[in-house]
């Protein structure tokens, strides 16, 4: 399973698997329809935040808004790129961005290109909108990029020789989290352009989710998942709260939209939920039937939806 | 619960040349039925799904690492496209890499050694280079890429056959020999050549590349020539002038016939007779073939020396240094003799900063601890000129094989099987730039037990 994604009412669920296709579940777990998404693959996907649409994009560079009503097409667009990486609405769901080879694009609600940055430096790793605000960052080879939908000049570049994965704006929008291939984490800091490189974890980083306070972020790396505090001065000299809980691998964390719980999932199949910010953090488990590669919380907070790599989806109710 | 983890996926990394026939070899591999599903991944975005096979793009996109090693650059378009790709691994049982032309395998091979997720999933089954047998001496002397794919590879495909003589094929077998002793070298007219030669060749089992060929590991032979003559009976004169030394060594044996093959059973001997005892000679005296080594002495250079021959046949003579350094010539009064068969057994010594092989073979068992430091002190200081490097290692106190293979500085080491049967030995090699032989052979038995 590619992705797993509460729809914006949190009444069902939509599935990216990794042959392409797309299928629709309802909240007790029923197939409400099942689509060819991307026949060669599907990459990324992201529910509308506020209406019964989605969209996806795949390795055919294809990105296509659907409606999770009946499962039609409402546009297919062209990603500039044969290999879509991802896909975004912006908070306001008046935008959608998507990756692709070395270029952004953002088309309008319906489908109109509004903006197109065709050149990065590399390959589109990541691209996120500020929440919030209609800013994108984009990661590649070679650092973080900020871009405007009203210019047609990237707005900033934020460089340093490294090839960062995925990124992620903290809400307050002060900084820009990044995951490296070269195993740490970097702060940019938007304002200054600073940067602060927080190393020592055994692989590379894929998993980042900062909570609604902005002062912790989340991450995996290795077997334990890892939270920064970045209150006061922010993270630089602390040590990170490690939070040992799986066998494997971790390949998922979520923080709650508006609570303080965060979720990890592992390669070892457990799910476990944690409180970092109180003195007992451990609140509790659960054994998945296979790798957990998907977590997500409800919009309510309540209950939170987990993939596994074979296809398997668990609904977990906060305890 | 969880399953254990799957055994990891064999890749194969294929490179040559523009023109050297990889189109040719993926398209054979991609129609061929081998029973295997591959999904392969091009150097520019092709076709999806050539008869249910995977086919990939990719564009090139090379990462430096920030680990400190000055030579570690990865294809961060592989960590992507492999990412991608292991997550449908049910798909798949081989994955096959195109890589371009003027590609540098180094990043390529690299990548399985520094990321995380390829390293635990994936595994470099082979590096397989494709050689256009015609063209490449336009290229090899002064194409960096042609010597690194040459040196990097695992399987060595001098394909387009049909288009030179055997005589130019055996000439250029020579070259890529002396520059990777340890590869397979297969001789290929439009790529044909049979899948389990190219898959599943478990790049890290140097045994298996020793069953191929036992003779890879070349010792360092004390002669860098040595050429057939068909020779009547009487005196022949062989006449030098003076060269970079002021004697040079000499052997002549009969052999069979004048062809390649014939020159083989006299190598061992040739090798023996140079190692035995110091035979000054000048030109009064007389050279008959046999296990003597003559060391023919130049300070009036030129000169002309007498090889007397009992009966009419074939003559390989063997020679300390390229006959060529001294202009020497074999001559029957005035007739002057080309060998019907010639082989060079070191590469020119205008070859001395390009790639060469140095292979190391032990019986003994090893220090690890003193292994450990000494490999990693030649990888830190070597590791830019030491392209790969691999081996099988008997550790003192363990059972079973230790097997490692490295690129430029990465090492990648693993208990493997228990010896049983055969007998606990060591047998490396490196293939690399600015091999220094003497000190690299010193340096291992300095490690043994």
């Amino acid at each position: 399973m590619i992705a797993l994604r509460w729809t914006h009412d949190g009444r069902s669920a939509l599935a990216g698997l990794v042959g392409g296709g797309l299928v629709m579940l309802s909240r007790d777990g029923d197939e409400r329809w099942r689509r060819d998404g991307h026949g060669f693959g599907l990459s990324s996907l992201a529910c509308h935040p506020s209406s019964t649409q989605a969209v996806t994009g795949g390795q055919d560079g294809r990105v296509r808004v659907w409606n999770l009503e009946d499962g039609a097409v409402v546009a297919d667009l062209d990603a500039g790129a044969p290999w879509v990486e991802a896909v975004r609405w912006n908070t306001a769901g008046t935008m959608l961005a998507a990756a692709a080879g070395r270029g952004v694009r953002v088309w309008s609600r319906d489908g109109v290109l509004v903006r197109e940055w065709p050149k990065h430096r590399a390959t589109v790793s990541d691209l996120q909108w500020q929440p919030g605000r209609d800013l994108l960052c984009s990661t590649s080879y070679g650092g973080v990029t900020l871009l405007d939908p009203a210019r047609d000049e990237p707005l900033r570049q934020f460089s340093w020789q490294g090839s960062s994965l995925v990124a992620q704006w903290s809400p307050s929008g002060k900084y820009i989290a990044t995951g490296e291939q070269d195993s740490s984490v970097h702060f940019w800091i938007v304002d200054t352009g600073k940067d602060l490189q927080m190393t020592g974890y055994p692989v590379k980083i894929r998993e980042l989710s900062w909570d609604h306070t902005s002062r912790y972020l989340a991450t995996g790396g290795g077997n334990e998942a890892v939270v920064w505090d970045c209150g006061g001065k922010g993270p630089s000299g602390r040590t990170p709260i490690l939070l040992p809980g799986h066998e494997q691998r971790v390949t998922a964390v979520a923080y709650q939209h508006g609570g303080s719980l965060l979720a990890s999932g592992g390669a070892d199949g457990r799910v476990v939920l944690w409180q970092p910010s109180a003195k007992k953090v451990l609140v509790g488990a659960t054994q998945l039937s296979q790798a957990v590669s998907q977590l997500s919380w409800s919009p309510d907070d309540r209950e939170l939806l987990a993939g596994c790599a074979n296809g398997d989806v668990a609904v977990i109710s906060r305890p | 619960m969880t399953q254990p983890a799957p055994a990891p996926v064999p890749v194969t990394v294929l490179t040559g040349f523009l023109g050297s026939g990889k189109t040719t070899l993926l398209n054979r591999i991609l129609t061929e039925n081998h029973g295997k599903r591959i999904a392969v991944i091009e150097n520019e975005f092709g076709e999806v799904g050539v008869d249910q096979e995977l086919v990939i793009g990719a564009e090139e996109e090379i990462f430096e690492m920030n680990n400190g090693c000055i030579c570690c650059t990865v294809r961060g378009d592989l960590i992507r496209i492999l990412g991608s790709l292991m997550k449908r691994r049910d798909q798949f049982d081989h994955i096959m890499i195109e890589t371009t032309g003027m590609a540098d395998p180094g990043p390529v091979a690299q990548t399985f050694f520094v990321d995380d997720e390829m390293k635990e999933r994936l595994t470099l089954d082979a590096i397989v280079t494709l050689v256009d047998a015609k063209h490449v001496w336009e290229h090899i002397d002064d194409q960096d890429e042609v010597k690194e794919q040459i040196a990097f590879a695992d399987v060595i495909l001098l394909n387009k056959t049909d288009l030179v003589s055997p005589g130019e094929l055996d000439k250029l077998e020579v070259r890529v020999r002396s520059m990777n002793a340890g590869a397979k070298i297969l001789r290929t007219a439009n790529a044909q050549v049979g899948m389990d030669a190219i898959l599943d060749q478990g790049g890290f089992d140097l045994d298996r590349a020793l069953a191929v060929d036992p003779q890879f590991l070349e010792p360092e032979f004390p002669f860098e020539w040595a050429g057939i003559y068909s020779l009547a009976a009487g005196e022949h004169v062989v006449s030098l002038h003076a060269g970079p030394d002021p004697s040079m060594q000499f052997v002549a044996l009969e052999v069979q016939s004048g062809e390649a093959h014939a020159l083989e059973p006299a190598i061992m001997p040739a090798v023996l007779a140079f190692s035995g005892a110091d035979h000054p000679t000048s030109q009064a005296d007389i050279i008959v073939p046999g296990d003597t080594r003559y060391d023919l002495q130049l300070a009036d250079a030129p000169a002309a020396f007498r090889i007397r021959v009992a009966k009419a046949g074939y003559y390989a003579l063997f020679t300390e240094h390229h006959p060529d350094e001294f202009r020497a010539r074999l001559l029957s009064g005035a007739a002057e003799h080309t060998p019907l068969y010639q082989r060079v057994f070191k590469p020119d010594h205008e070859h001395d900063e390009a790639v060469t092989s140095v292979g190391i073979t032990d019986a003994g068992a090893l220090d690890v601890k003193k292994f450990n430091a000494w490999i990693s002190e030649v990888l830190q200081t070597q590791g830019q000129d030491i392209f790969r490097m691999k081996g099988v290692l008997n550790i003192k106190g363990r059972d079973r094989r230790f097997v490692f293979q490295a690129v430029h500085m990465l090492f990648d080491g693993r208990l493997d099987r228990e010896w049983g049967a055969e007998t606990p030995h060591n047998a490396l090699i490196f293939i690399g730039r600015n091999l220094d032989r003497e000190a690299l052979n010193r340096g291992f038995r300095a490690c043994l037990a």
